[in-house]
């Protein structure tokens, strides 16, 4: 079973809870204080109190760990980042996903082990400016990431079978073909480089290359009868 | 008698009606007092200009001759400018017309007869304040060189020099600094007139019977205090006898003392001043943008979000109660205000046009009480300007719908919704969040189809996207307010239209340049 744990009581931990209500059936708020506890289990949480020096193993018992999934949003940035740490000290292979408030804490959470940082403000500042200078493509985005609507995005690892191994992304008639548009080629030692770049547009696609791919629902649906391994 | 007082008034009624007299004044005005008119400084250079020929001439004319057409300019011309320009001040200082209209809606209102005489005594007084003020009189004294057959009254030809104090505003400013310490400018003025007086006295008692001693009447020992106080010491009148040389030792050690004084007095007053000046300087500067984002707020976001801006190109004013976080924003290179954005005389005091120079307003405050509060007091000042806030807490979301602002901005529900997305398909989330923050050069941008563009490129299937390596999301179609996803080659442009496409900052530039051009 799928679970979720999310560290902390405030306003960014009650919307990853809600948010994360569809895809997760299991989803547990720890939380420092009583009083806390009490009124999240007013509002229909599942909710455990937790201290800063407890022994994580216990995890290992209550959830399947390869299924779980830990939200790291304590208010302050050192309880954070202690607790990021001492997680990843209990389990080296945790999925970890901390919230970070500012660079210097969002550096030392990734010191500290987590695999993934949202940081707060620079999020708040992107979607701030974004609305501004573009208002066009933030709603195109926000549509295709968030809103339900006909656009979606899906990743796709290419498998080895696959008849596109070999050709070069742009000789594809991805348009015309599937209606789908691929937004990035992403390689595993390339590590943070996305296509659309000359280099990697040149280069011919290999087996382990994550193609970024938007498209309609009912065009990926096809796409997703076709081959296999896609995930939206 | 009668006939005449009601010809007089019902005149003067009209003019204060008349739209077009109003505008005429309004413009004189504007072009002589209004600092913020832009056509301002081309009259302020013109009269410049004119000063420094008047004076030049007169420094020409000691040692030579003048041509008559350059003597009738000066005489003449520049005097006949001066003089006008006199006269228009002398107009727009007040309104003569509704000082007359008051005293005899005052007289009508008392049931008694309208008593012109005294409505033009008043007027009288009012223009009488404006005639006896300094900068007046030395326009006043810079006409009277036109009565040049008065050989004596040509000096006044200087006087115009005075006038620059009227054009030049870092003149006007240093008179402004050093009126500020005008009280310890008087008591050093006076400490040093005690000590001149007291000592040329002295010195002359000591010094006028003394045969070798150069000093004979009171004017040489007032010379010889004057120039011995300054500590400039020509050195052509000197104490001779041991009494003198003792007053010397004391005028000397009171002018070095007289001399530091006034420096410091100086430098303080300046010191002092330095901060109201460069606000005076940063509100002249606003005047003069357009498209500003107004950010109410420079905590951590605040200051994030007008630093991208600001890398953006676009021009940006801060406004924070906090004077620390003020001197913050000012030392990023931001025109700042230690302001109350909540307040309507903040903007009164910046004088900023919300509906001809204002963008947006972003309230970044990090607590919804000061965002509400600023919220409402810019939408009681405009109803249209766009205003962005952010949300701390999701049941202030109302209020702030309430005080009217244009678009909310609730950071967790996005953080939740980012956490949510990322839990399935990590790496296509990441490259929208690489994309969004513009780190690796990849950028997602809007291209505006314009007329110009339009001549060249009909459709799609004319636009080379692929040379320059870039990806055509879609187009935002102005006409259906819809996006179109994908489009196909065909796909007809029309103007307003938005092309959206994803690729390397460089090459979009390239792009956007050979959009404009026929292929």
């Amino acid at each position: 079973m799928k679970s979720a744990v999310i560290f902390g009581y405030n306003e960014f931990a009650l919307e990853i809870a809600q948010s994360l209500k569809t895809k997760y059936s299991d989803i547990t708020l720890f939380v420092l204080e009583d009083s806390d506890r009490n009124l999240l289990k007013d509002k229909g949480f599942k909710v455990s109190k937790f201290d800063l020096s407890d022994d994580w193993s216990m995890f290992e018992t209550d959830y399947d760990l390869e299924h779980l999934i830990v939200f790291c949003a304590l208010q302050e940035s050192s309880e954070n980042i202690f607790l990021t740490i001492s997680l990843r000290a209990t389990f080296e292979k945790l999925l970890i996903i901390a919230l970070s408030t500012d660079q210097e804490s969002g550096r030392k959470l990734k010191m500290a082990g987590a695999n993934k940082i949202i940081p707060i403000t620079q999020t708040t500042v992107n979607i701030i400016t974004e609305m501004l200078e573009r208002p066009f493509v933030t709603e195109i985005l926000n549509n295709i990431l968030y809103a339900d609507k006909d656009l979606k995005i899906m990743q796709w690892e290419l498998p080895a079978d696959v008849e596109f191994i070999g050709s070069n992304i742009e000789d594809i008639d991805w348009k015309y073909r599937f209606g789908l548009v691929v937004l990035a080629v992403i390689r595993e030692n390339l590590d943070t480089s996305f296509i659309y770049t000359k280099k990697a547009n040149s280069e011919p696609l290999r087996e382990g290359d994550i193609l970024v791919i938007i498209g309609f629902k009912y065009d990926i649906a096809n796409f997703e009868s076709m081959y296999k391994g896609v995930t939206e | 008698m009668e006939f005449f007082k009601r010809l007089f008034i019902g005149t003067i009624f009209a003019l204060n009606g008349s739209d077009k007299y109003l505008h005429v004044k309004r413009i004189v005005y504007n072009f002589l007092e209004n600092d913020q008119f832009r056509f301002k400084k081309y009259i302020d250079f013109m009269m410049i200009v004119l000063i420094f020929t008047s004076v030049f001439i007169l420094i020409k004319e000691v040692k030579s001759t003048i041509d008559p057409e350059i003597k009738f300019f000066n005489d003449y011309i520049i005097s006949i400018i001066f003089m006008i320009e006199y006269v228009l001040r002398l107009w727009i200082y007040d309104s003569s017309t509704a000082i007359i209209i008051a005293q005899y809606e005052k007289d009508t209102t008392l049931s008694r007869k309208f008593r012109l005489r005294r409505a033009l005594f008043k007027v009288f007084l009012s223009k009488w304040k404006h005639i006896r003020s300094i900068s007046s009189i030395i326009d006043l004294l810079a006409i009277i060189p036109f009565f040049h057959e008065l050989r004596l009254l040509r000096i006044f030809i200087l006087f115009r020099i005075f006038k620059l104090f009227r054009y030049t505003r870092s003149i006007k400013t240093f008179g402004s600094v050093l009126s500020a310490k005008r009280f310890e400018f008087i008591t050093l003025v006076m400490f040093a007139s005690i000590i001149v007086v007291v000592s040329s006295v002295l010195v002359y008692v000591m010094e006028a019977n003394n045969p070798h001693s150069k000093i004979n009447t009171l004017f040489d020992a007032f010379y010889w205090a004057i120039v011995t106080m300054s500590t400039v010491g020509y050195g052509d009148v000197v104490t001779v006898s041991e009494e003198g040389k003792v007053v010397a030792i004391i005028v000397i050690m009171s002018g070095v003392a007289v001399m530091a004084f006034t420096t410091s007095l100086v430098v303080s007053a300046f010191t002092e001043k330095i901060e109201e000046i460069k606000e005076i300087k940063s509100i002249e500067d606003i005047a003069k943008l357009k498209g500003i984002y107004l950010i109410c707020g420079y905590k951590e976001i605040g200051r994030q979000v007008a630093l991208k801006l600001k890398s953006n190109g676009s021009k940006v004013i801060i406004l924070d109660k906090d004077a620390k976080l003020v001197k913050e924003a000012i030392k990023d290179e931001f025109l700042a205000f230690a302001h109350d954005s909540g307040l309507l005389n903040t903007y009164e005091d910046l004088r900023i046009d919300f509906a001809t120079q204002v963008r947006s307003v972003l309230c970044l405050d990090d607590t919804d009480v000061e965002n509400i509060y600023t919220t409402l007091t810019v939408r009681s000042m405009s109803k249209h300007v766009e205003i962005i806030s952010i949300l701390e807490s999701k049941q202030n979301r109302k209020k702030l719908e309430m005080a009217g602002v244009s678009k909310i901005i609730f950071s967790q529900e996005f953080i939740g919704l980012i956490a949510k997305e990322y839990i399935g398909q990590p790496v296509a989330f990441d490259l929208i969040h690489a994309l969004r923050s513009e780190t690796n050069g990849i950028q997602i941008s809007e291209i505006l189809v314009d007329d110009v563009m339009l001549r060249y490129h009909g459709d799609l299937s004319e636009i080379e996207c692929r040379k320059y390596k870039l990806l055509m999301l879609g187009i935002y179609k102005s006409t259906s307010k819809r996006f179109l996803f994908n489009p196909i080659n065909s796909t007809h442009l029309e103007s307003g239209d938005m092309l959206i496409i994803v690729g390397d900052y460089v090459f979009i530039e390239e792009f956007k340049k050979h959009l404009h051009k026929k292929s």
